[in-house]
Protein backbone atom coordinates (compact mmCIF):
# COMPACT_ATOMS: atom_id res chain seq x y z
CA UNK A 1 0.00 0.00 0.00
CA UNK A 2 1.28 3.69 -0.76
CA UNK A 3 1.77 6.27 1.40
CA UNK A 4 -1.00 7.90 -0.08
CA UNK A 5 -3.37 5.44 0.18
CA UNK A 6 -2.73 5.10 4.05
CA UNK A 7 -3.03 8.64 4.64
CA UNK A 8 -6.72 8.46 3.05
CA UNK A 9 -7.69 5.63 4.71
CA UNK A 10 -6.47 7.03 8.23
CA UNK A 11 -8.41 10.02 7.84
CA UNK A 12 -11.37 8.70 6.60
CA UNK A 13 -11.07 6.91 10.00
CA UNK A 14 -10.46 10.01 11.33
CA UNK A 15 -12.96 11.53 9.99
CA UNK A 16 -15.90 8.87 10.85
CA UNK A 17 -14.98 8.73 14.29
CA UNK A 18 -14.74 11.97 14.78
CA UNK A 19 -18.34 12.72 13.36
CA UNK A 20 -19.63 9.65 15.12
CA UNK A 21 -18.90 11.51 18.73
CA UNK A 22 -20.33 14.18 17.37
CA UNK A 23 -23.37 12.94 16.87
CA UNK A 24 -23.92 11.21 19.98
CA UNK A 25 -21.63 13.10 22.55
CA UNK A 26 -22.46 16.80 21.92
CA UNK A 27 -25.61 18.41 23.07
CA UNK A 28 -25.52 21.71 21.20
CA UNK A 29 -26.03 22.98 17.67
CA UNK A 30 -23.17 25.07 17.67
CA UNK A 31 -20.88 22.08 18.89
CA UNK A 32 -22.80 19.70 16.30
CA UNK A 33 -21.62 22.60 13.49
CA UNK A 34 -17.98 23.29 14.46
CA UNK A 35 -16.91 19.23 15.17
CA UNK A 36 -18.93 19.19 11.47
CA UNK A 37 -16.62 21.62 10.01
CA UNK A 38 -13.41 19.85 12.26
CA UNK A 39 -13.91 16.19 10.99
CA UNK A 40 -15.95 16.68 7.13
CA UNK A 41 -12.94 17.60 5.52
CA UNK A 42 -11.00 14.54 6.91
CA UNK A 43 -13.85 12.43 5.10
CA UNK A 44 -13.54 14.47 2.08
CA UNK A 45 -9.68 14.11 1.67
CA UNK A 46 -10.53 10.05 2.12
CA UNK A 47 -12.86 9.73 -0.54
CA UNK A 48 -10.85 11.91 -2.63
CA UNK A 49 -7.74 9.69 -2.09
CA UNK A 50 -10.01 6.17 -2.44
CA UNK A 51 -10.89 7.51 -6.57
CA UNK A 52 -7.59 8.31 -7.26
CA UNK A 53 -6.19 5.87 -9.81
CA UNK A 54 -3.87 3.05 -8.90
CA UNK A 55 -0.23 4.27 -8.95
CA UNK A 56 2.16 3.18 -11.97
CA UNK A 57 5.19 4.28 -10.04
CA UNK A 58 7.36 1.25 -9.56
CA UNK A 59 9.70 3.36 -6.74
CA UNK A 60 8.48 5.83 -4.08
CA UNK A 61 9.45 9.27 -5.45
CA UNK A 62 10.00 8.88 -9.25
CA UNK A 63 7.31 8.94 -11.96
CA UNK A 64 6.52 6.62 -14.28
CA UNK A 65 8.19 8.13 -17.74
CA UNK A 66 10.51 6.95 -20.33
CA UNK A 67 13.75 8.43 -18.49
CA UNK A 68 13.57 5.82 -15.75
CA UNK B 1 -25.86 18.05 10.10
CA UNK B 2 -27.20 17.72 7.10
CA UNK B 3 -27.90 21.96 6.68
CA UNK B 4 -24.58 22.46 7.94
CA UNK B 5 -23.18 19.77 4.63
CA UNK B 6 -26.34 21.67 2.76
CA UNK B 7 -24.75 25.39 3.13
CA UNK B 8 -20.92 24.22 2.78
CA UNK B 9 -22.60 22.91 -0.31
CA UNK B 10 -23.89 26.14 -1.16
CA UNK B 11 -21.00 28.11 -0.18
CA UNK B 12 -18.49 26.11 -2.27
CA UNK B 13 -20.95 26.17 -5.69
CA UNK B 14 -21.81 29.92 -5.12
CA UNK B 15 -18.25 30.93 -4.39
CA UNK B 16 -16.79 28.64 -7.38
CA UNK B 17 -19.38 30.50 -9.68
CA UNK B 18 -18.66 33.79 -8.22
CA UNK B 19 -14.54 32.92 -9.22
CA UNK B 20 -15.47 31.51 -12.66
CA UNK B 21 -16.97 35.30 -13.15
CA UNK B 22 -13.87 36.80 -11.78
CA UNK B 23 -12.07 35.07 -14.00
CA UNK B 24 -14.50 35.68 -16.85
CA UNK B 25 -14.49 39.16 -16.59
CA UNK B 26 -10.69 39.57 -15.95
CA UNK B 27 -10.50 37.66 -19.31
CA UNK B 28 -13.12 39.83 -21.43
CA UNK B 29 -11.33 43.29 -20.14
CA UNK B 30 -8.32 41.67 -21.28
CA UNK B 31 -10.09 41.02 -25.03
CA UNK B 32 -9.58 37.29 -24.61
CA UNK B 33 -13.12 35.04 -24.42
CA UNK B 34 -12.41 33.23 -21.13
CA UNK B 35 -13.29 30.28 -19.61
CA UNK B 36 -16.52 29.08 -18.75
CA UNK B 37 -18.28 30.54 -15.84
CA UNK B 38 -17.99 26.87 -14.13
CA UNK B 39 -14.54 26.16 -14.78
CA UNK B 40 -13.56 26.51 -11.37
CA UNK B 41 -16.02 24.29 -10.36
CA UNK B 42 -15.16 22.18 -13.61
CA UNK B 43 -10.72 22.07 -11.84
CA UNK B 44 -11.85 21.48 -8.20
CA UNK B 45 -13.28 17.89 -9.53
CA UNK B 46 -11.24 17.03 -11.90
CA UNK B 47 -8.34 17.55 -9.68
CA UNK B 48 -10.26 15.68 -6.73
CA UNK B 49 -9.84 12.50 -8.66
CA UNK B 50 -5.56 12.80 -10.06
CA UNK B 51 -3.01 10.77 -8.27
CA UNK B 52 -0.83 12.68 -5.69
CA UNK B 53 2.30 11.80 -4.56
CA UNK B 54 3.95 13.19 -1.67
CA UNK B 55 7.09 15.00 -2.64
CA UNK B 56 10.18 13.43 -1.19
CA UNK B 57 11.20 16.37 0.35
CA UNK B 58 8.03 16.92 2.03
CA UNK B 59 7.05 17.20 5.75
CA UNK B 60 3.87 14.78 6.56
CA UNK B 61 1.72 15.35 7.77
CA UNK B 62 1.99 18.73 7.64
CA UNK B 63 2.15 18.44 4.16
CA UNK B 64 -1.62 16.93 4.28
CA UNK B 65 -2.67 18.52 7.25
CA UNK B 66 -2.62 21.66 5.77
CA UNK B 67 -4.87 21.52 2.89
CA UNK B 68 -7.32 19.75 5.35
CA UNK B 69 -6.98 23.02 8.15
CA UNK B 70 -8.05 25.28 4.82
CA UNK B 71 -11.66 23.63 4.38
CA UNK B 72 -11.41 23.45 8.68
CA UNK B 73 -11.58 26.83 9.22
CA UNK B 74 -13.34 28.15 6.30
CA UNK B 75 -16.45 25.91 6.97
CA UNK B 76 -16.14 27.03 10.92
CA UNK B 77 -16.17 30.93 9.45
CA UNK B 78 -18.97 29.68 7.23
CA UNK B 79 -21.16 28.26 10.19
CA UNK B 80 -19.91 30.96 12.68
CA UNK B 81 -20.98 34.05 10.78
CA UNK B 82 -24.12 33.09 8.28
CA UNK B 83 -25.56 30.54 10.55
CA UNK B 84 -25.17 31.77 14.34
CA UNK B 85 -24.45 35.39 13.61
CA UNK B 86 -21.51 35.35 16.27
CA UNK B 87 -18.94 37.26 16.85
CA UNK B 88 -16.32 38.68 14.17
CA UNK B 89 -13.57 38.33 16.82
CA UNK B 90 -13.67 34.44 16.19
CA UNK B 91 -13.87 35.15 12.27
CA UNK B 92 -10.47 37.32 13.05
CA UNK B 93 -9.00 34.90 14.27
CA UNK B 94 -9.89 31.94 11.56
CA UNK B 95 -8.81 34.83 9.46
CA UNK B 96 -5.49 34.56 11.03
CA UNK B 97 -5.42 30.75 10.79
CA UNK B 98 -5.60 31.22 7.32
CA UNK B 99 -2.18 32.37 7.48
CA UNK B 100 -0.88 29.30 9.23
CA UNK B 101 -2.93 27.34 6.16
CA UNK B 102 -0.69 29.67 3.79
CA UNK B 103 2.43 29.56 5.16
CA UNK B 104 2.36 25.95 6.27
CA UNK B 105 1.48 24.55 2.62
CA UNK B 106 4.49 26.47 1.44
CA UNK B 107 6.55 25.35 3.52
CA UNK B 108 5.68 22.08 4.12
CA UNK B 109 6.36 20.50 0.77
CA UNK B 110 9.93 21.60 0.92
CA UNK B 111 10.02 22.93 -2.47
CA UNK B 112 11.77 26.43 -2.83
CA UNK B 113 8.87 27.85 -4.84
CA UNK B 114 6.53 27.20 -2.65
CA UNK B 115 8.68 28.48 0.50
CA UNK B 116 8.64 32.30 -1.69
CA UNK B 117 4.98 31.49 -1.66
CA UNK B 118 4.57 30.86 1.88
CA UNK B 119 7.06 33.59 2.80
CA UNK B 120 5.20 36.00 1.31
CA UNK B 121 2.05 34.71 2.64
CA UNK B 122 3.42 36.33 6.03
CA UNK B 123 4.18 39.98 4.39
CA UNK B 124 0.84 39.63 3.23
CA UNK B 125 -0.60 39.43 6.96
CA UNK B 126 -0.27 43.31 6.46
CA UNK B 127 -3.96 43.36 4.83
CA UNK B 128 -5.30 41.73 7.97
CA UNK B 129 -3.92 44.86 10.20
CA UNK B 130 -7.02 47.10 9.51
CA UNK B 131 -9.58 44.11 9.92
CA UNK B 132 -8.71 44.89 13.65
CA UNK B 133 -9.04 48.48 13.40
CA UNK B 134 -12.44 48.08 11.52
CA UNK B 135 -13.87 45.69 14.05
CA UNK B 136 -12.91 48.53 16.88
CA UNK B 137 -14.67 51.19 14.66
CA UNK B 138 -17.69 48.95 14.21
CA UNK B 139 -17.81 48.18 18.73
CA UNK B 140 -17.81 51.87 18.88
CA UNK B 141 -20.61 52.43 16.61
CA UNK B 142 -22.56 49.66 17.64
CA UNK B 143 -21.31 48.51 20.99
CA UNK B 144 -21.34 44.93 20.05
CA UNK B 145 -19.35 42.41 17.54
CA UNK B 146 -21.70 39.97 17.47
CA UNK B 147 -22.95 39.77 13.86
CA UNK B 148 -26.88 39.00 15.04
CA UNK B 149 -26.83 43.00 16.60
CA UNK B 150 -24.55 44.59 14.26
CA UNK B 151 -27.38 43.56 11.68
CA UNK B 152 -30.21 44.97 14.30
CA UNK B 153 -28.64 48.00 14.15
CA UNK B 154 -28.34 48.63 11.04
CA UNK B 155 -32.03 47.80 10.65
CA UNK B 156 -32.85 50.47 12.90
CA UNK B 157 -30.14 53.36 11.63
CA UNK B 158 -29.44 52.57 7.91
CA UNK B 159 -26.73 50.44 6.52
CA UNK B 160 -22.63 51.24 7.99
CA UNK B 161 -21.52 51.80 5.27
CA UNK B 162 -22.71 55.16 4.90
CA UNK B 163 -21.60 56.14 8.46
CA UNK B 164 -17.68 54.42 8.53
CA UNK B 165 -17.19 54.68 4.93
CA UNK B 166 -13.37 54.50 5.39
CA UNK B 167 -13.62 51.35 7.34
CA UNK B 168 -15.87 49.76 4.66
CA UNK B 169 -13.52 50.56 2.28
CA UNK B 170 -10.33 49.23 4.54
CA UNK B 171 -12.39 45.71 4.39
CA UNK B 172 -12.71 46.39 1.01
CA UNK B 173 -9.39 46.34 0.81
CA UNK B 174 -8.88 43.25 2.74
CA UNK B 175 -11.41 41.76 0.46
CA UNK B 176 -9.61 42.85 -2.81
CA UNK B 177 -6.18 41.50 -1.61
CA UNK B 178 -8.12 37.69 -0.99
CA UNK B 179 -9.34 37.74 -4.85
CA UNK B 180 -6.81 36.26 -7.39
CA UNK B 181 -4.92 37.92 -9.58
CA UNK B 182 -5.30 40.97 -7.37
CA UNK B 183 -2.48 43.47 -7.19
CA UNK B 184 -2.35 42.76 -3.50
CA UNK B 185 -1.60 39.09 -4.26
CA UNK B 186 1.68 38.97 -4.01
CA UNK B 187 1.60 35.42 -2.27
CA UNK B 188 0.82 33.44 -5.31
CA UNK B 189 1.36 34.99 -9.39
CA UNK B 190 -1.36 34.73 -12.62
CA UNK B 191 -0.89 31.56 -13.16
CA UNK B 192 -3.20 29.33 -11.85
CA UNK B 193 -0.08 26.83 -10.14
CA UNK B 194 1.94 29.04 -8.53
CA UNK B 195 3.06 30.21 -4.55
CA UNK B 196 2.21 28.13 -1.78
CA UNK B 197 0.02 26.02 -3.91
CA UNK B 198 2.84 24.36 -6.54
CA UNK B 199 3.80 21.32 -4.69
CA UNK B 200 -0.18 21.12 -3.26
CA UNK B 201 -1.76 19.22 -6.60
CA UNK B 202 -4.31 16.68 -7.30
CA UNK B 203 -6.62 15.99 -4.56
CA UNK B 204 -4.58 18.08 -1.93
CA UNK B 205 -5.03 21.30 -4.47
CA UNK B 206 -8.79 20.38 -4.92
CA UNK B 207 -9.23 20.40 -1.43
CA UNK B 208 -7.96 24.07 -1.81
CA UNK B 209 -9.63 25.24 -3.94
CA UNK B 210 -12.99 24.28 -2.44
CA UNK B 211 -11.76 25.72 0.73
CA UNK B 212 -10.65 29.63 -1.32
CA UNK B 213 -14.27 28.75 -3.20
CA UNK B 214 -15.94 29.05 0.57
CA UNK B 215 -13.91 31.34 1.41
CA UNK B 216 -14.79 33.78 -0.70
CA UNK B 217 -18.29 33.44 -0.42
CA UNK B 218 -18.27 34.22 3.54
CA UNK B 219 -15.87 37.37 2.92
CA UNK B 220 -17.96 38.42 0.62
CA UNK B 221 -21.34 37.78 2.72
CA UNK B 222 -19.31 39.30 5.79
CA UNK B 223 -19.00 42.55 3.97
CA UNK B 224 -22.49 42.50 3.18
CA UNK B 225 -23.56 42.20 6.79
CA UNK B 226 -21.45 44.47 8.01
CA UNK B 227 -21.51 47.37 5.77
CA UNK B 228 -25.13 46.77 3.78
CA UNK B 229 -26.96 45.29 6.33
CA UNK B 230 -30.16 43.10 6.39
CA UNK B 231 -31.71 44.11 3.11
CA UNK B 232 -28.46 42.17 1.53
CA UNK B 233 -28.92 39.35 3.42
CA UNK B 234 -31.67 38.04 4.27
CA UNK B 235 -33.11 37.03 0.99
CA UNK B 236 -30.53 34.96 -0.91
CA UNK B 237 -31.24 36.10 -4.67
CA UNK B 238 -30.60 39.68 -3.40
CA UNK B 239 -27.70 38.31 -1.53
CA UNK B 240 -26.23 36.56 -4.94
CA UNK B 241 -26.95 40.14 -6.89
CA UNK B 242 -25.03 42.19 -4.29
CA UNK B 243 -22.10 39.75 -4.09
CA UNK B 244 -22.18 39.31 -8.13
CA UNK B 245 -21.83 43.31 -8.15
CA UNK B 246 -19.08 43.59 -5.32
CA UNK B 247 -17.56 40.67 -7.62
CA UNK B 248 -17.31 43.08 -10.53
CA UNK B 249 -16.04 45.55 -9.24
CA UNK B 250 -13.33 43.72 -7.31
CA UNK B 251 -12.59 41.92 -11.15
CA UNK B 252 -12.54 45.14 -12.42
CA UNK B 253 -9.44 46.52 -10.44
CA UNK B 254 -7.70 43.14 -10.71
CA UNK B 255 -8.04 43.27 -14.06
CA UNK B 256 -6.72 46.93 -14.42
CA UNK B 257 -4.23 47.69 -12.09
CA UNK B 258 -0.48 45.50 -12.26
CA UNK B 259 0.80 43.13 -9.91
CA UNK B 260 2.19 45.15 -7.11
CA UNK B 261 5.66 44.21 -5.59
CA UNK B 262 5.83 42.85 -2.20
CA UNK B 263 7.29 45.89 -0.76
CA UNK B 264 4.29 48.09 -2.58
CA UNK B 265 1.82 45.89 -1.19
CA UNK B 266 2.41 46.40 2.12
CA UNK B 267 3.54 49.55 1.91
CA UNK B 268 0.09 50.56 0.77
CA UNK B 269 -1.92 48.22 3.26
CA UNK B 270 -0.03 49.82 6.06
CA UNK B 271 -0.56 52.80 4.96
CA UNK B 272 -4.36 52.42 4.79
CA UNK B 273 -4.40 50.26 8.56
CA UNK B 274 -2.97 53.32 9.25
CA UNK B 275 -5.61 55.58 8.28
CA UNK B 276 -7.59 53.52 9.74
CA UNK B 277 -6.28 53.39 13.67
CA UNK B 278 -6.37 57.11 12.88
CA UNK B 279 -9.83 56.93 12.23
CA UNK B 280 -10.49 54.54 15.08
CA UNK B 281 -8.72 56.97 17.53
CA UNK B 282 -10.68 60.19 16.41
CA UNK B 283 -13.78 58.19 17.29
CA UNK B 284 -12.83 56.94 20.70
CA UNK B 285 -11.53 60.31 21.77
CA UNK B 286 -14.44 62.22 20.32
Amino acid sequence: MTPEKKSGIISLLIGIIGLLLIIFLSRSAFITYLGLALFFPFIVFGVGISLNPNTRRKKIGQLPFRGW
Amino acid sequence: MLNGLGYGLYAFLVGGLLLGFHRKVLARVHGRPGPPIIQYILNVFKLYIKEITFPITSANPLYLFVAIMDIMVWLSALFIAVIFNHSILIIIGLYILQKIVEHGCGLSSGSPYGKIGGVRSVFSAAAEVPLFAVVGIIYIVTHSLMIGDILNYQLVNGPLLFQMPFAAFAFFILLLSKAPTSPFSIVKDKCTVSGYLTEHFGTLGSLILIADAIAWFTLLWLFLALFIGPIAIFNPAITLVFMATIGFIISMICATTPLLTPNHSVSIQILIASLTVIDLLYRVTH
